[in-house]
């Protein structure tokens, strides 16, 4: 069973179950002990009576006056019967009809106020709860005996098995309702830190809040401690790309720089071959150090708050710098106060490179447009370049497949981006843009998108 | 020309100046950041290129020091680094163009070249209209006096209209001028231009007559 709740709600119910089926049956024993008991009592005070009544007679028989006796004891097969026997004979009450008193005990015996009670086989197929004890009558030593039917014990013992039947049935059922309650009230605060860690997962810069009960107190910090120490590892992992990165490219280009030297001693061919070397590893490096920070973002490593709009403006800015840039129109038609839940450095990342690829095909204007549809947030690229066939598109999104091999190296390949972008929890669709060319569509779900009131930020114009 | 390029690396350094030189550059060389904001703020150069990653002082402060002292040559900032977020932080920062290594010596001075072309120098260095100043030597737009950043197609168009003594110009015309072939297509991504830069220069500094073009006044002094 894995489910906590089922198997402490389970575990209650059975041990509710036993215990309440134990009372009952203890109870059960009890009451009837405590019957029998009374009626072995009334059974003296019969016993008594008869005593006073017997007189022996001068054959030593014994002779019972019965006026002050149960008149049950006259009637035959009533349910009370007595005899008493002395050496001299026996004499019986009318109700056994002349049939004797077993003398064969079922069970043991114990004792009521000096009676001996026991329980024997009754003349008429029932058992008799029997009192007796010798008395002295005269000189002669007199057995007396008064048994009466145990019938109405059990039709007692077994309507109060009836309704303390259903009484504890009751009771279970309540008590069961109260174990579930506790059991629910007690995992109220496991399914807030699941809430929490749900919301963590899509928010890794998120931490357990606090609050919580003393039992799962320490459990918390545990977690968040967790969560800070892989933050702080992505981070150096993250730090360690980047130095990977400036250790490997100075060399690179110090290796460009002996591959100028080669050509100017005359080895053209040489400096080629070393120049497309050069330029497959700079890809190569580019690309790992993009997916790098990217799994680095989605870890949550300075995970934050972008504001979209300031950040493609910036990026315009850099874009609007480039040879290609220069003569290209960017638009941008998208709420300036949008706030995304996604690290910043993953969102530059992502539209730097979608802007990079637009602005090397686009003849004229880029333009970037943010909405919400369908629940989901949309950010559209359009170039108004050639555009890519609806048939190469999904080779376009593959992974090691490159539509444009003109690049200089920079630019990384719509593959890459959609890597990045499903890395922040996104998705990516191509599609025609309005003035024919390319349009490249992202969208996050819309629970990313943060309705703060705007921060100062600076204006992008300026 | 004097050019400076500021790189640690000597190998790379190297390989920069012996470009530059035969372009026909005089070139400083310096290998640290101390040194190099001395130089850049003592002297003028017609282009810096600037690596990011240096002893002593780092290259990003470098820039936002000369920028902060008032000094306007272009520069290229070089890194190892290649992330968006650095590249915008170095042109907010100041920098005119970005380019991470590992480079080709080619792109570098066709970089170079284009940095130059914008810096170029004009006849009338200063146009005044409405509330506008355009600086035409450092191709720099202000506002009532504040600093406005636009693109360079951005200052071509506002120039162009600039020079048009009052006139509403056509966008096939404007079209002609900077792309030097019209099309019908451009006049969307002129007039997507204009929205644009009239959310930085003020909604009426830029007016429409419609049947004749845009017209720029500068909006109200």
């Amino acid at each position: 069973m894995r489910s906590l709740r089922l198997r402490l709600i389970a575990f209650a119910a059975i041990a509710i179950a036993v215990a309440l089926g134990a009372a009952w049956h203890v109870m059960g024993g009890l009451f009837e002990h405590l019957t029998e008991q009374r009626l072995a009592i009334t059974l003296t005070h019969e016993g008594n009576a008869l005593i006073a009544a017997t007189r022996l007679g001068a054959d030593g028989r014994p002779q019972v006056d019965m006026t002050d006796l149960d008149a049950r004891t006259r009637r035959r097969a009533s349910g009370l019967y007595w005899s008493v026997a002395a050496p001299g004979g026996e004499a019986r009450s009318p109700s056994l009809a002349g049939a004797p008193l077993s003398t064969r005990a079922l069970g043991k015996a114990s004792t009521v106020a000096g009676w001996r009670k026991s329980e024997i086989p009754g003349p008429y197929e029932t058992d008799l709860v029997l009192v007796e004890r010798v008395v002295r009558i005269g000189t002669a030593r007199v057995l007396v005996r008064v048994g009466e039917d145990d019938e109405p014990v059990d039709r007692a013992r077994a309507t109060f098995g009836h309704e303390m039947g259903l009484f504890l049935l009751a009771l279970g059922v309540a008590l069961s309702l109260a174990a579930w309650l506790q059991v629910e009230l007690g995992l109220r605060p496991l399914r807030r830190v699941r809430r929490e860690l749900a919301a963590m997962e899509r928010d890794p810069a998120q931490r357990l809040s606090g609050g919580h009960p003393r039992e799962i107190d320490g459990l918390i910090r545990a977690i968040n401690a967790l969560a800070d120490a892989r933050s702080e590892d992505v981070a150096r992992a993250r730090r360690r790309a980047a130095d990977l990165a400036h250790a490997l490219k100075t060399p690179l280009a110090a290796l460009a720089a002996q591959s100028r030297v080669a050509r100017s001693a005359g080895a053209g061919d040489a400096a080629d071959a070393i120049d497309a070397i050069l330029s497959a590893a700079a890809t190569a490096l580019e690309s790992e150090l993009a997916r790098a920070r990217a799994a680095a973002s989605h870890a949550g490593v300075g995970a934050g708050v972008t504001c979209p709009a300031a950040l493609i403006e910036g990026l315009f800015a850099v874009l609007e710098r480039t040879e290609r840039g220069m003569d290209l129109v960017f638009d941008l038609d998208a709420p300036a106060d949008w706030r995304i839940a996604i690290d910043p450095d993953g969102f530059a990342e992502i539209l730097g490179n979608l802007l990079d690829n637009a602005a090397r095909h686009a003849r004229r204007m880029v333009r970037v447009q943010g909405r919400l549809h369908g629940g989901r947030i949309l950010f559209s690229v359009d170039d108004d370049g050639p555009g890519i066939a609806a048939e190469k598109r999904a080779d376009a999104l593959r992974r090691g497949v490159r539509l444009d091999e003109s690049g200089s190296g920079h630019g990384l390949g719509l593959a890459i981006v959609a890597d990045l972008v499903e890395a922040t929890g996104g998705a990516v669709a191509l599609d025609d843009a309005p003035q024919r060319g390319l349009r490249v569509v992202l969208s996050w779900p819309a629970a990313l998108l943060r309705r703060d009131p705007p921060q100062s930020h600076p204006d992008p114009s300026r | 020309m004097r050019a400076l390029i500021v790189e640690d690396d000597p190998s790379i350094g190297a390989d920069i100046e012996l470009g530059l030189r035969e372009a026909g550059f005089v070139v400083d060389r310096i290998t640290n950041g101390e040194d190099a904001w001395f130089a850049g703020d003592t002297e003028d150069y017609a282009i810096v290129v600037l690596d990011l990653g240096l002893p002593r002082l780092d290259g990003m402060t470098v820039l936002r020091r000369w920028r902060a002292a008032g000094r306007t040559f272009p520069i290229l900032i070089l890194s190892a680094r290649s992330d968006w977020t650095e590249k915008v932080e170095g042109i907010e920062a100041g920098a005119d163009d970005y380019l991470a290594k590992p480079f080709q010596l080619g792109e570098l001075t066709t970089r170079i070249r284009a940095l130059l072309r914008r810096a170029g120098g004009h006849a009338a260095p200063l146009i005044e209209i409405g509330r506008l100043q355009i600086d035409t030597t450092h191709r720099r737009v202000r506002v009532g006096g504040a600093d406005v950043r636009v693109s360079p197609l951005e200052f071509r168009l506002i120039n162009f209209l600039a020079h048009q003594s009052d006139r509403a110009v056509a966008t096939a015309d404007i079209a002609e001028h900077l792309y030097g072939a019209a099309d019908t297509s451009d006049a969307n991504a002129i007039e997507a231009m204009v929205m644009r830069l009239r959310r930085k220069i003020g909604a009426d500094a830029i007016q429409t007559r419609r049947g004749f073009g845009y017209r720029l006044t500068g909006g109200a002094a």
